[in-house]
């Protein structure tokens, strides 16, 4: 069953979707999806989530603040306030009837990869299990030398406050945010199973992104390459596969 | 305020947004349809601006993912021009029932292949239309059965004395098909409103700007006067 839900963050309504597996014998394990830049809860994880759901795995999406249907205007979204958004839909997971909070998972692709990771490191204890997608930790690196993505000159940033996404603008306050965040520091407080699904046709995010993840936490990472597969998982077949090991790994994670 | 709502087409949930303005009754309404590729937000959430930017301005909206498309049930490979275009219906007969809405107010909005879809609904709403705004209309998409439908529509006369059309292109755009097939139905009741230097009104920062000035100023027109 599709559920719409509304949840509040810093005086901005979230809007989002909970999936809710039917004929559920007690509470549920569920799953946070954490969608991309410029992305929302749609699209993809619309599908993962039908998928989850007759595996009795439920399932919460929302818009960040400033993107889809979500209150706020991009122009203001940096990756704190993404975070923030994050840990507040934790929150209003954790207190579902039908949700069991010991086994609340993390799913993020690409932005929200990072920000999944970054969530997790500030909540270790409320989350069992993260699954990143193409995660684009690559955006520090890209910014240190002046751009957004690979090729948006971003060094003029504070004379206009913003630059054009094609699009959309995107606010200083992301640069200068973006900047002060410490990949390994922020997402290293959390221990449990990260799962990386990565395509090794991906242009946007480069696969080595996720292979130094994976490097610097052997412990707890594992590493999942789809041959071929672009950032956005436009093949059907690639997409399958995605959700294939996404679902083993959770529920084994949930067991 | 913004609700997510929900209506049925061929026994399918399709799933939406309304914005009422608060506290208002009797509101005037538009109903927005979106591209092949796009959801109920449309491309870099276009959509959703001009909803709360009408909402402001006492105008209601709403807009629905079409079947197979973001929230909304089915699976994609089932859909068709023809799927589109029942629930486009489906969705006007919802619209239309509302009981805080002005039923003789009612504007329709379209973007890309949307654009042929609101053509349809806008001669189904009848003398009720007041304005219809047609966003980088397309009669071409990825999916080439659809297209081919796409092609074989034809936009029909308006049968409302007051009702305009407005249609905002970039200058760059390669199809400018369903444009001449306009022009010829609506006639001088349609204005062109190009945007220079873009192949789409979505492309940059300025010329979303300048369409959604124009979006505003015309569908505030037409539905207030």
């Amino acid at each position: 069953m599709q559920v719409a839900f509304e949840c509040v963050n810093n005086g901005k309504v979230l809007r989002g979707m909970q999936h809710i597996p039917d004929h559920a014998a007690g509470k549920v394990p569920a799953v946070i999806m954490f969608h991309g830049f410029t992305a929302t809860m749609s699209m993809m994880y619309v599908e993962v989530a039908r998928r989850l759901e007759r595996h009795g795995i439920a399932s919460v999406r929302f818009d960040f603040a400033g993107s889809g249907e979500s209150d706020g205007d991009f122009v203001d979204m940096t990756i704190s306030s993404e975070v923030s958004d994050g840990l507040a839909v934790l929150d209003y997971v954790k207190q579902l009837d039908y949700v069991d909070p010991e086994r609340i998972a993390i799913m993020g692709t690409s932005l929200g990869g990072v920000i999944a990771s970054f969530a997790a490191g500030k909540r270790p204890d409320d989350v069992r299990a993260l699954v990143l997608i193409c995660p684009a930790f690559i955006f520090s690196e890209h910014l240190r030398q002046g751009t957004m993505g690979p090729t948006t000159d971003i060094t003029r940033i504070h004379e206009t406050g913003y630059v054009d996404m094609g699009g959309i603008k995107l606010g200083a306050g992301f640069v200068d945010d973006g900047l002060a965040w410490d990949i390994y520091q922020a997402s290293a407080p959390y221990r449990k199973k990260v799962l990386l699904i990565h395509g090794d046709a991906d242009i946007d995010v480069p696969l080595r992104v996720s292979e130094e993840y994976a490097r610097t936490f052997p412990d707890r990472a594992e590493l999942h390459i789809i041959p071929g597969a672009d950032h956005i998982f436009l093949n059907p077949a690639h997409r399958q596969q995605l959700i294939d090991r996404s679902l083993d790994f959770l529920a084994e994670q949930f067991r | 305020m913004q609700t997510a709502i929900e209506c049925t087409s061929h026994g399918l949930t399709l799933r939406g947004m309304l914005h009422r303005p608060v506290g208002a009754d009797q509101v005037p309404l538009v109903i927005m349809y979106h591209d092949f590729m796009a959801t109920k937000t449309e491309n870099k959430f276009i959509y959703v601006e001009l909803s709360r930017e009408l909402e402001k301005r006492g105008i209601a909206s709403v807009r629905f993912d079409f079947m197979g498309c973001g929230e909304s049930d089915g699976e994609m490979h089932q859909r068709s021009y023809r799927s589109d275009l029942d629930g486009a219906s489906d969705i006007l007969a919802y619209a239309h029932a509302l009981p805080f809405v002005d039923r003789n107010r009612i504007a329709i909005v379209g973007k890309g292949t949307g654009g042929m879809i609101a053509c349809q609904m806008a001669s189904k709403v009848k003398e009720a239309l007041q304005a219809l705004l047609l966003l980088s209309p397309m009669l071409n998409c990825r999916h080439e059965a659809y297209a081919e439908e796409l092609r074989n529509a034809e936009p029909e006369p308006l049968a409302s004395a007051t009702a305009k059309v407005l249609l905002v292109h970039g200058d760059q755009e390669a199809s400018s098909e369903l444009m001449d097939r306009c022009r010829k139905v609506y006639g001088d009741r349609m204005t062109a409103q190009p945007i220079a230097d873009v192949h789409h009104v979505v492309e940059t920062v300025a010329a979303r700007e300048r369409m959604m000035e124009q979006a505003i100023a015309f569908l505030t027109k037409q539905l207030l006067g």
